[in-house]
């Protein structure tokens, strides 16, 4: 007979179930063997099953996993899915089948379909989030987040308990903005020299505004965000699902609608998660991503003082409201390039900034409303990406630039965002091409102040480089790092600006109005006043719900869970649900201990077997995701629950296997949940492209062939 | 399920028709890991056809009258080094995730034995099956069966390699005679002077420049070149 491999590759994979052939030992059982961490990012079961493009990854480690079990370590190498999600329930809601159903089928498929390949997993530490045993553990981690703060002394996540301490003995002083700072006089400081901070003692607080001082620093808050709604879904929709304005699926107009939602302040760790790539083994290049997503940049803040303007004489009182006095406000702008300040010869604020209304003159009012009201519609992506056709409106007002007391003039335009720095620009037009392409439009002055040190500056460019600053007074002459040095110095010096720190990275929007995802273990009273409830009380389970769809307004599906939603008489469920994101931001610490009741993993086992040795996945993957469990991660190392402030040591990414037709692998694809429809589940990528671990949509790639085997 | 969706390259397709092992070969043997790599389905046939040129080597095929070629001798040196070479090379590989260049090394080896004149000794045999498995286990596991063995190969220790086998057991020699090259030689690494000097003096392309003529001197720079001066 030749080679039989039909009856001899079913043969072995039963043996291989049967014998438990890869078991992975726990510590106790495991000797002097040194162990291995061999983990692929766990895919999202979708109904088409298995292509070709998984077992790639998975083919890689676990040749690696078989390795190294015949060089004698002991290997935990395992399979898990990550099963919630979009697809799944807008496949539910249009075939009026419960996600929990397909996504059990889903699973069995996929499990088939990998063990099929003869994959080397320990079967018997498989986790699907979905599982509240699982999701137990993932609500859990939100209320170590909740019940958290970040010390920004010590850099480090520590229990809300331990700021009440601080703050009841007067060791840590609040500020009008709500930030905390340690009291001068218990550290015997003199106050700090120049601006006067008016920090207050706990006591001198009422109870809701201790309340509001205490939810201001926990790592899970809530903040009113804008969303994109879609009426004619009657659905709030991801970032991805939009697209010029609307929706993806039907073409329906989105509006930006400010709603309640849950963040975490991912933003506090900004700097550790820098840091921290240096010791990595993973890719130069996967690393740079990190880093730019994060977006450090140094800088400083600039005060800009506004020019009164003459205003219509105050109408009799109790009729319209005056216009307010605007006085000696300031707008404050950062730049990461204050060397160039002398060539500032307009600002630009976002559309949305509060100052807007306060400083636009009469003459100018309807022109900016106008223009506002264009802006509210359009995406931050939208935005930032038609950049290249610059639109704006004067306000009619004027700032003094302060290192030349020149009057400069006031514009909105949608360019500029609220997001990132201070939602303010100084435009240095002959240094930044944006601003040179909106000076060029309005036929604002563009004025140079840096020469390249070799050669000359483009005609008709902006010359965006360092080099030589001219036209700068005091600064002339200098190069551009110590040009930013001195000019610094003289604006803290004079008290009109100071070194600032500012990242791109956002706190992280946690919530979504939709049905299949977990729960938040948090209850609000008739204030809408939030609460943790008891860790005793998890896993809070998804309920059983025959209906649930939109529910037409910005409501969550579960809003309709009427008996869940009860939880006291005088306290509701929390009805928004957990991104994709949270599941798969820990599941390679339940791998390690997938059956205990009594922890998320048994601290010796994490520590055994912690940090994963080598992780495999997509590169698509390199920054959400693996930012994600990092900072959970980090959080989980501050609290004492986890031993090692990186998860995953070594990364590898493999690459795409490509197509050999024009037709793309999903396209003919008709699975219970079609590949196009599992894209735009992630609703804060800022990039087009895959969103769940296995089934990914490549922009501009076509994966995988199209041609009939037969 | 698969047929239903029509022009897709299903997994269940792939592995129904080339089995798994070629399937996860395939897909490592397409280029380096991190590179994007078009899938071409027919290539899939190379991968499958080394694992049926394994499996007639070790086990043989009854229906072709092909009997099984192992002996059970001891490995001949030549192939005994190329052996060594491979298994440190596959477990670096391995390591590196070079998994294009490791299968390679195993299409050698099985080249190697299959042009073998004195069939597949059972001990590379063994080895050869050990350093298959990771790659292709279901087969790996079979012929460790048929090689007399309990399962599972999983459980049985990588192979080492031993140092001294890893040098070239052949090397190349230019043979000069008055200054000019006049052949190359293959010859023992580790030959002695005397046998070298043997070997250029049979050398058909050398006899011609030293016959009839007195060697003044004869120069073996080891493991390099040979000299001779002639007048």
């Amino acid at each position: 007979m030749p080679y039989n491999h039909a009856s001899v590759e079913k043969k072995w994979q039963a043996y291989w179930l049967e014998a438990k052939t890869f078991r992975a030992l726990d510590p106790s059982e495991a000797g002097s063997k040194p162990k291995k961490y061999i983990l692929d990012m766990f895919p999202y079961p979708s109904g088409a099953g298995l292509h070709v493009g998984h077992p790639e990854g998975y083919t890689a480690t676990d040749i690696v996993s078989r390795y190294w079990r015949m060089m004698g370590h002991n290997v935990l190498h395992t399979m898990g899915w990550d099963a919630f999600g979009l697809p799944a329930e807008q496949y539910a809601v249009k075939n009026n089948v419960h996600p929990a159903v397909t996504t059990k089928a889903n699973i069995d498929t996929f499990r088939k379909q990998i063990q099929m390949l003869g994959l080397s997993y320990d079967w018997d530490r498989e986790v699907n989030t979905t599982d509240p045993g699982y999701y137990k553990w993932t609500q859990w981690i939100f209320l170590q987040l909740y019940n958290s703060y970040f010390d920004p002394f010590d850099s480090k996540a520590k229990p809300i308990a331990h700021l009440l301490a601080e703050l009841e003995n007067e060791n840590i002083l609040v500020a009008p903005d709500g930030s905390i700072h340690i009291n001068p006089v218990q550290e015997g400081l003199e106050a700090v020299s120049g601006q006067p901070q008016i920090l207050r003692k706990w006591r001198e607080f009422s109870p809701e505004e201790q309340r509001d001082v205490v939810d201001g620093q926990r790592l899970a808050f809530t903040d009113e965000v804008p969303v994109n709604w879609c009426p004619g879904l009657g659905t709030v929709l991801a970032n991805e699902e939009v697209i010029d304005g609307k929706s993806e699926v039907g073409g329906f107009p989105v509006e930006r609608r400010p709603l309640r939602q849950w963040m975490l302040r991912i933003t506090c760790y900004a700097d550790r998660l820098i840091e921290d790539l240096n010791a990595l083994d993973w890719p130069e290049s996967l690393k740079e991503m990190q880093r730019n997503w994060i977006g450090r940049s140094v800088g400083a803040d600039v005060d800009f003082e506004i020019v009164p303007t003459a205003r219509p004489t105050p109408t009799p009182a109790g009729s319209d409201p005056t216009p307010q006095d605007s006085g000696s406000d300031v707008i404050t702008v950062f730049t990461t390039r204050p060397d160039t300040l002398f060539g500032a010869t307009y600002m630009v604020l976002a559309p949305e900034h509060e100052l807007v209304d306060a400083i636009t003159t009469p003459e100018q009012r309807e022109a900016v409303s106008v223009y506002r009201n264009g802006a509210l519609n359009k995406s931050d992506r939208d935005r930032m990406e038609g950049a290249k056709d610059k639109t704006g409106v004067f306000t009619g007002a004027y700032a003094i630039n302060p290192v030349n007391d020149e009057k400069v003039p006031i514009w909105i335009a949608d360019y500029v965002l609220t997001g990132y720095g201070t939602g303010a620009i100084m435009a240095v037009p002959a240094h930044d091409e944006r601003d040179y392409a909106f000076a060029q439009k309005f036929n604002l002055p563009i004025k140079p102040v840096v020469q390249p040190i070799k050669g000359t500056a483009p005609q008709n460019a902006a010359y965006p480089d360092e080099g030589i600053a001219v036209n700068s007074d005091f600064l002339n002459g200098m190069k551009t790092a110590e040009a930013k040095e001195r000019i610094i110095d003289e604006l803290e010096r004079e008290n009109v600006g100071q070194r600032s720190i500012k990242y791109k990275l956002r706190d992280w929007l946690f919530s979504r109005q939709r049905y299949w995802g977990e729960p938040f273990p948090i209850v609000l009273d008739a204030q809408g006043h939030h609460f943790a409830i008891g860790e005793e009380e998890l896993p809070l389970n998804l309920p059983q719900m025959a209906d649930f769809k939109p529910t037409g307004t910005p409501e969550p599906p579960l809003s309709k869970a009427v008996e869940w939603l009860k939880y006291s008489d005088t306290l509701t469920r929390e009805t928004n649900t957990m991104p994709q994101w949270a599941g798969s931001c820990w599941y390679y610490l339940r791998y390690i201990d997938p059956t205990n009741a009594d922890a998320m993993v048994d601290r010796n086992k994490e520590d055994y077997w912690m940090p994963v040795d080598l992780y495999i996945g997509g590169v698509e993957h390199a920054v959400l995701h693996l930012l994600y469990a990092r900072f959970w991660h980090k959080v989980l190392f501050d609290l004492g629950h986890v031993s090692t402030a990186e998860p995953f040591q070594r990364l590898v990414n493999q690459g795409m296997i490509l197509g050999e037709t024009e037709f793309h692998f999903f396209e003919t694809t008709t699975g219970p949940v079609s590949a196009t429809d599992i894209t735009g589940i992630d609703e804060e990528a800022t990039e087009r492209g895959p969103k769940m671990f296995g089934m990914h949509k490549q922009t501009g790639e076509k994966i995988y062939a199209t041609r009939v085997i037969e | 399920m698969s047929k239903a969706r029509g022009n897709v390259v299903n997994p269940d397709d792939i592995v129904r028709e080339y089995s798994a092992d070629a399937f996860r070969m395939y897909e490592m043997y397409m280029g380096p890991l991190e590179a994007q790599k078009p899938w071409n389905t027919r290539d899939i046939t190379g991968l499958w056809r080394l694992l049926q040129s394994v499996w007639r080597n070790i086990v043989g095929d009854e229906q072709e009258q092909t009997p099984s070629r192992l002996v059970d001798i001891s490995t001949p040196e030549e192939l005994d080094r190329q052996l060594h070479r491979a298994i440190k090379k596959i477990g670096e590989d391995i390591e590196g995730l070079r998994f294009n260049t490791a299968i390679a090394e195993l299409f050698k080896l099985n080249n190697a034995i299959t042009s073998s004149p004195v069939g597949v000794p059972r001990a590379f045999a063994e080895t050869f099956t050990l350093l298959l498995s990771p790659f292709a286990p279901h087969i790996a596991e079979e012929l460790w069966a048929k090689l007399g063995h309990a399962p599972s190969i999983q459980h049985v220790a990588w192979p080492e390699y031993d140092k001294s086998k890893l040098v070239d057991a052949l090397i190349e020699l230019p043979v000069q005679v008055n200054g000019k090259l006049r052949d190359r030689l293959i010859v023992q690494v580790d030959s002695d002077e005397g046998t070298i000097f043997t070997q250029v003096e049979a050398s058909e392309k050398v006899k011609p420049w030293i016959e009839g003529k007195t060697i003044v001197k004869r120069v073996y720079v080891a493991k390099k070149m040979v000299n001779y001066v002639v007048a």
